[in-house]
């Protein structure tokens, strides 16, 4: 930096120096531009995005005035002596209290939503989102009877839209609506959180509630309540650590049916932006990695070419270390640039789609621009730049003027060499592999490049196979069904016998899963507990299967969480019952995010659990699917309800993995196109005499052209090679890093003929198309050039 | 009775030069026979090299007409060009110019590889007996750098000849040479000459020149002078000189 001080200081030889480099280098210095204009534009706009999704998160939950816990439960068991106890805890500023309506299902636009909702009453409180989801709406109209206001979870759920009519069933009957609005609400509104809430009029809740009352007078579960507590402001706990030593204290989170804290509805809602942003960051740091492999490889071919030039302005008395600054000058310069405008581009571009995640989050983006992460990102993007400037240029050095003007460079240009012999056959593939093996370093930095971009792209794929195809899902431990039979009383070992027959008339069943869930209390916390009829259908990861009635099964996220290990004894309670468990082992699961435990039917027993377990098939050939549910649903209608699975994965998260695999593509075919284009420039200055002498033996531009595009197709084709390496051994860690916020910690990575094959064509057909086009100077190659050469 | 191979009519390049145009070669007719031994001189700057590269098509002339087995060269498409290259004319650079990552025989074989007239058999061998004949078979897997540039020159001339050109051009060919490697390579092509190849050489070397049977003299881009000799001996060569010299200087040379 002290030569960049220099410089600044009145180095006017430099300065003129860097404007005629940047005059005559024009490509080099461009391409430089570009590759950190599409970076600090990338990376802006994505860091933009996601923080302007999470600031919206927060600002929602501060206009909503969310409460820190928040814990259902069913209306009679919640006694207004609890409420006091929670009132009269040290560590309580506030509760409130309000009821609601069960909802089992929730069917719109033919589909169906069959998590629980909470039907309750709009009141003045109520906020909704503008019909393009940009903000909020300044007046709310008030419901008249027949109407309602969703989540926009629901909405993306079940891919309606304002205006459509929505059928809830509740304990009272199913009843229609028409969606009047999106409601704000920033705990349950994201498309990723189960539970959902609906309000509607007055009116028509009390009729609901009317006919609820007449048909279950008592106990029932079909009236709920739910307490909403703000801890005090001198609490310093964690909302996790308060709701814990709270349950500790009171035993409110045990008596409930579900509780959930804001710290988690955040994390759930901010889950998808999170992993997105991350795995698309994660591909733009390697794409920097890219830029600076890109300029120190241009410098070392600058250095080589200029070799002479070197020289001369040495023997005039520039010293290396002016050399060297001009180098840095040079090239952060073009990083510079590129920065500022790519910044400037990502400004207007975070505006236009910020609001892109609100499908997902369901609460309108709040714009923020990430100066400060960029700031940082950029300094660091300089400062590997000047190191690696700094040692690259070390050759500098070495170029003694004597040397550099009686022809030192030849040595430099062609070190070793491969014996492949020249082919008369193969004539301009074996000479292109010859000069490939002539210049190899000159092609090291793009082998480089082209291996991380196919390991980013074969991540990308294999991820996307992973969610699209049923083997591969399954060998990481997800449950994927065709058909789920869910129970209207508890089914008998008859039952389910019955209806796999029926199942079997028309498709062999490849599995069987009986299992349900609900949330249980795992020390002192409300954490969703599979209970299967038979546990060993899951695949352990470590330990084994939770078989006996004492026994539960964790996934290594609660292991981590709540600091155990297989073997330890845990405290699980069911409505008010508790019993110690052993940790028997580990398995997978995505439910709850990886936050989840698994039991056998004998062993939720043992806490008075009843559990209605579900069956669940996955079919050698779910063409007969659709007809199987129908016929299942005929005879056996009131005992089962069952409906067809259609995917591993909700086509929303796959639209986004796709999305993600086109960015990751397009990203890395117009970082192959500008890669090309500099190497091929530097390449072809330093070649331009053998091009001229090729020419006069009578090859055609068309044949030399042909001879670069198959080196640079070498070069990605090797390349290719070694990103698939890398990628059969790291992409399965990077997946699991990326993905452990959704709960995958082991990732089974399953390569098919196309996760290998696509990026490797797509990338080498790139680099050939590119290296033939940017070769199009070939064609302006005098061979009378050669008489002034040299 | 001369048969002509190759004629120029009304010749003329010019290079666009400090706003205007530099006219080098002017209106030039020129015709070269076939199995003859050819020499233009002239001094530094007369147009001689533009002269050579135009009548060989490696360059296009701005106006008139080369014509080459009842074509104007011209006018020749790239395509056209190229071929020509390695089926009718040979070409040797006063740089010698070899491709710098093939090795010596590679160089050669790639032009004969390219000419597809000969299996890949035939042209390795065709090579092996030039570079012998050349001298440099010992040093045939040693890339250009790695030998002198006599041995470059002559590899580069075995190049020239691989594809038996109907004519082969030769720009100073010894411009670079020392005594001795300029005396070989001089023989080598006296020698093709002997054997019926037709030669057109740029030189202002007057010992090149020696070797010719037909002299050109060159200037500001018009032949001004032409001398014709017998067939060149070595032990005539002083005689030739003193007349040579003679007629050169008669045109100020």
């Amino acid at each position: 930096m002290a030569y960049l001080v220099g410089m600044v200081g009145g180095d006017m030889e430099i300065l003129t120096l860097l404007k005629a480099n940047i005059r005559h280098k024009k490509g080099s210095f461009v391409s430089v531009v570009l590759l950190t204009l599409i970076i600090a534009t990338s990376v802006t706009t994505i860091v933009g995005i996601k923080d302007s999704a999470f600031q919206g998160v927060y600002a929602s939950h501060d206009m909503v005035g969310t409460p820190d816990l928040w814990i259902e439960y069913y209306a009679y068991k919640l006694t207004d002596d609890m409420i006091r106890e929670v009132e009269n805890n040290a560590r309580v500023k506030a509760v409130n209290v309000d009821e609601f309506l069960t909802v089992g299902k929730s069917l719109m636009n033919g589909n169906e939503y069959t998590n629980t909702a909470m039907l309750m009453k709009a009141d003045g409180n109520t906020m909704l989102l503008k019909e393009d989801l940009s903000g909020l709406q300044e007046e709310v109209p008030m419901l008249k009877k027949g109407e309602i206001y969703v989540s926009q979870g629901l909405l993306s759920n079940v891919d309606g839209e304002v205006g459509q009519k929505v059928t809830l069933t509740t304990f009272g009957g199913d009843f229609e609506f028409t969606v009047k609005g999106v409601l704000l609400d920033p705990y349950f509104g994201a498309s990723v959180i189960g539970w959902k809430r609906y309000c509607i009029s007055e009116e028509d809740y009390n009729e609901i509630r009317g006919k609820i009352e007449k048909l279950e007078p008592e106990e029932t579960q079909a009236i709920g309540k739910f307490m909403e507590i703000n801890k005090a402001d001198n609490c310093s706990l964690t909302r996790s650590q308060f709701r814990r030593q709270l349950n500790k204290a009171t035993g409110v989170v045990d008596l409930g049916y579900g509780s959930l804290t804001k710290d988690m509805s955040i994390y759930y809602t901010t889950l998808f932006p999170q992993i997105i942003s991350s795995i698309l960051l994660v591909f733009l740091m390697l794409l920097l990695a890219i830029v600076l492999i890109v300029t120190v490889h241009s410098i070392t071919m600058e250095i080589e070419s200029n070799f002479v030039t070197f020289g001369v302005l040495k023997a005039q008395g520039f010293g290396t270390g002016k050399i060297r600054a001009l180098f840095l000058a040079q090239y952060l310069l073009a990083e510079l640039l590129g920065a500022v405008l790519g910044i400037a581009i990502s400004i207007p571009l975070i505006g236009a789609l910020a609001n892109i995640f609100v499908v997902i989050i369901a609460v309108p983006a709040v714009l923020s621009v990430p100066f400060a992460f960029i700031a940082v990102l950029l300094g660091i993007l300089f400062l590997l730049s000047v190191v690696a400037i700094v040692i690259v240029t070390v050759k500098v050095q070495r170029i003694s003027p004597v040397r550099a003007i009686s022809g030192a460079k030849k040595e430099i240009y062609f070190d070793s060499r491969l014996k492949a012999a020249i082919s008369r056959r193969l004539l301009s593939g074996s000479l292109a592999f010859r000069q490939f093996t002539s210049a190899k370093r000159r092609y090291f930095g793009t082998f480089i490049i082209v291996g991380i971009l196919v390991f980013f792209m074969m991540t990308i794929n294999v991820l996307s196979h992973t969610v699209s195809s049923k083997s591969a899902s399954e060998s990481m431990g997800m449950v994927v069904t065709e058909i789920d039979v869910s129970p209207m009383r508890k089914l008998t070992d008859k039952d389910f016998s019955e209806i796999e027959k029926e199942i079997e008339q028309s498709a062999k069943i490849q599995k069987r899963y009986y299992y349900t869930a609900s949330y249980f209390s795992f020390e002192g916390e409300q954490i969703m507990c599979q209970t299967y009829k038979d546990p060993r259908v899951l695949p352990q990861l470590k330990g084994r299967a939770p078989i006996y009635d004492n026994e539960i099964a964790v996934s290594p996220i609660l292991l981590d969480e709540f600091g155990l290990e297989i073997g330890d004894e845990v405290i699980v309670g069911w409505e008010g019952e508790k019993e110690k468990y052993l940790i028997s082992g580990t398995f997978q699961i995505m439910n709850d995010v990886g936050r989840c435990f698994v039991m056998s039917q004998k062993g939720a027993e043992k806490l008075g659990y009843d559990a209605w377990l579900w069956g669940c098939y996955s079919l050698e050939d779910d063409e007969e699917a659709d007809k199987i549910v129908d016929s299942l649903n005929k005879k056996f209608a009131d005992v089962i309800e069952a409906r067809r699975n259609q995917g591993m994965m909700d086509e929303t998260y796959q639209t986004v993995i796709l999305f993600m695999q086109i960015i990751i593509y397009v990203f890395s075919l117009l970082f192959s196109l500008i890669v090309v284009y500099m190497v091929c420039a530097k390449t072809f200055v330093q070649e331009r005499t053998d091009i001229g002498i090729y020419k006069a033996i009578g090859f055609t531009a068309g044949k030399l052209r042909l001879q670069f595009a198959i080196r640079f197709l070498t070069a990605a084709a090797l390349g290719s090679c070694l990103g698939a390496a890398f990628s059969y051994i790291f992409t399965a860690r990077i997946l699991e890093l990326l993905l452990y916020g959704i709960g995958i910690t082991s990732f089974k990575t399953t390569f098919g003929v196309l996760t290998f094959l696509l990026p490797i064509c797509v990338i080498s057909t790139g680099f050939f198309i590119f290296a033939y086009l940017s070769s199009a100077k070939v064609k302006k190659v005098e061979i009378r050039e050669l008489v002034q050469c040299e | 009775m001369n048969h002509t191979i190759l004629s120029a009519k009304n010749l003329c390049k010019s290079f666009a030069h400090n706003g205007g145009q530099l006219h080098v070669l002017s209106h030039v007719n020129f015709e070269l026979y076939e199995g003859e031994f050819t020499v233009i001189m002239g001094a530094s700057g007369s147009g001689k090299s533009t002269l050579l590269y135009a009548l060989s098509g490696m360059d296009r002339a701005t106006a008139g007409e080369v014509f080459y087995g009842g074509k104007d060269i011209v006018k020749m498409k790239e395509k056209e060009l190229a071929k020509l290259r390695y089926t009718d004319f040979g070409f040797i650079f006063q740089q010698m110019h070899l491709v710098s990552n093939l090795t010596l025989f590679e160089n050669v074989a790639v032009s004969g590889y390219l000419a597809k007239r000969k299996s890949a058999n035939e042209v390795k061998r065709r090579t092996d007996e030039l570079l012998e004949k050349m001298s440099v078979s010992q040093i045939k897997t040693h890339l250009p750098s790695q030998v002198s540039g006599g041995e470059q020159q002559r590899c580069a001339v075995a190049r020239a000849v691989i594809n038996e050109p109907k004519v082969l051009f030769a720009d100073e060919p010894t411009g670079a040479l020392n005594r001795k490697n300029t005396t070989d390579v001089l023989d080598l092509l006296t020698e093709l000459n002997r054997e019926g190849q037709c030669v057109l050489m740029v030189t202002h070397d007057l010992r090149a020149a020696l070797r010719g049977k037909r002299i050109l003299y060159l200037e500001d881009g018009k032949i001004i002078g032409e001398l014709t000799l017998p067939e060149y001996r070595s032990a005539d060569e002083k005689a030739r000189e003193t007349q040579v010299n003679a007629w050169l200087t008669s045109l100020e040379w």
